[in-house]
């Protein structure tokens, strides 16, 4: 199937904008981990992050897709969260100040849908990295 | 809790059935993952952008894969790496199953991995009831009353799920007979993916 890459590559290598750094609470953790029916103590009492839990930081401390898409999503509405990958480096406790940064690697049109592939990095109060993250996004016709 | 050594490719990760979502429950994961976009969050908004009704958020339904893997790896091992694409979108009702197979074992630096194909079904409920049992209820039958009720469905699942009783009327008399009620879902694959696990 046939890409068009060519008129989206200026959009290539933005930077998203940073957010503030997420302040990770056992509150937030507890929260999350009921919300995905995790059955592990550990998890339940907000003693340490479920590993999904990579989503709550890596949206929350992001700029957002949409922001470095300004003038190509013109509709979020449409958008579609198509794929997700995270690769982890260290636990996630109550106490951390975890900062994301992130950008875009790849935009593409194919079967009428505009695709785009964010790389994230998140990295704790130490400077440690955490966790990796790879956000594919999918905008319906329409939409872009 | 698994252990490495009693592991070997081609075995299955435990799976994780989740009974059918409910619209609160996509609600709460909004509120508590941070992602409260409105096609998860209300109807309307949902049906206005070309969905037909809510979805539930893709990374609801990898967090269930995620529970899976962290059931099956235990406290003593962890999980290194998880790579999902978002195939069929999950809608209140569907009932969602995780599944995983060890596709490689081996050692790298000196840890203990296991590489794991997901594949995550979500399964909508198209139709219910009560039908007389007139015959043992084998594969075949059910296969026979999926494609005659719904046709053109390649991915439909025939389940009963009571066997009852029900009353009939014949030449004015009322009979009791043999029933079973049954569900028809469409089975879709939700999550595609893989993962690595670190076990001990």
């Amino acid at each position: 199937m046939a890409e068009e890459r060519e008129k989206y590559k200026e959009y290539v290598g933005r930077e998203l904008p940073p957010g503030k750094p997420y302040a990770v609470t056992a509150d937030a953790i507890k929260k999350y981990a009921l919300s995905c029916h995790e059955s592990d103590q550990d998890y339940l009492d907000g003693k340490v992050a479920p590993p999904a839990f990579t989503s709550v930081y890596t949206l929350k401390s992001l700029g957002g897709v949409v922001a470095a898409m300004k003038g190509l999503v013109k509709n979020p509405l449409m958008i579609l969260h198509t794929g997700q990958a995270y690769e982890y480096f260290e636990p996630i406790h109550p106490g951390d100040e975890l900062t994301s940064s992130g950008k875009v690697v790849d935009v593409y049109e194919r079967n009428r849908m505009l695709w785009i592939i964010v790389d994230a990095v998140a990295t704790n109060q130490k400077g440690n990295k955490v966790s990796g993250a790879r956000i594919t996004i999918g905008v319906r016709p329409g939409g872009f | 809790m698994v252990k490495w050594d009693a592991v070997k490719e081609g075995d299955s990760v435990t799976p994780m059935v989740k009974d059918p979502i409910k619209r609160d429950e996509i609600i709460a994961y909004g509120n508590a993952g941070g992602d409260t976009n409105p096609i998860h969050m209300n109807e309307k908004a949902a049906e206005g952008a070309g969905l037909g009704g809510v979805i539930a958020h893709g990374l609801y339904n990898m967090a269930l894969v995620c529970h899976m893997m962290t059931n099956w790896i235990g406290k003593d091992g962890k999980l290194k790496r998880i790579d999902v694409q978002f195939r069929g979108m999950v809608r209140p009702g569907d009932r969602v199953t995780s599944t995983g197979k060890i596709t490689k074992k081996y050692v790298k630096d000196g840890e203990k991995c296991v590489d794991i194909d997901i594949v995550q079904e979500a399964k909508t409920p198209v139709a219910s009831g009560t039908i007389l049992q007139f015959e043992k209820v084998d594969a075949a039958t059910t296969e026979a009353m999926t494609r005659q009720w719904l046709k053109g469905g390649d991915n439909l699942l025939f389940e009963v799920t009571k066997e009852c009783s029900t009353e009939i009327e014949k030449d004015g008399k009322k009979l009791k007979r043999k029933a079973m009620d049954y569900k028809i879902w469409r089975v879709q694959s939700s999550i595609l993916g893989s993962a690595t696990a670190v076990l001990s």
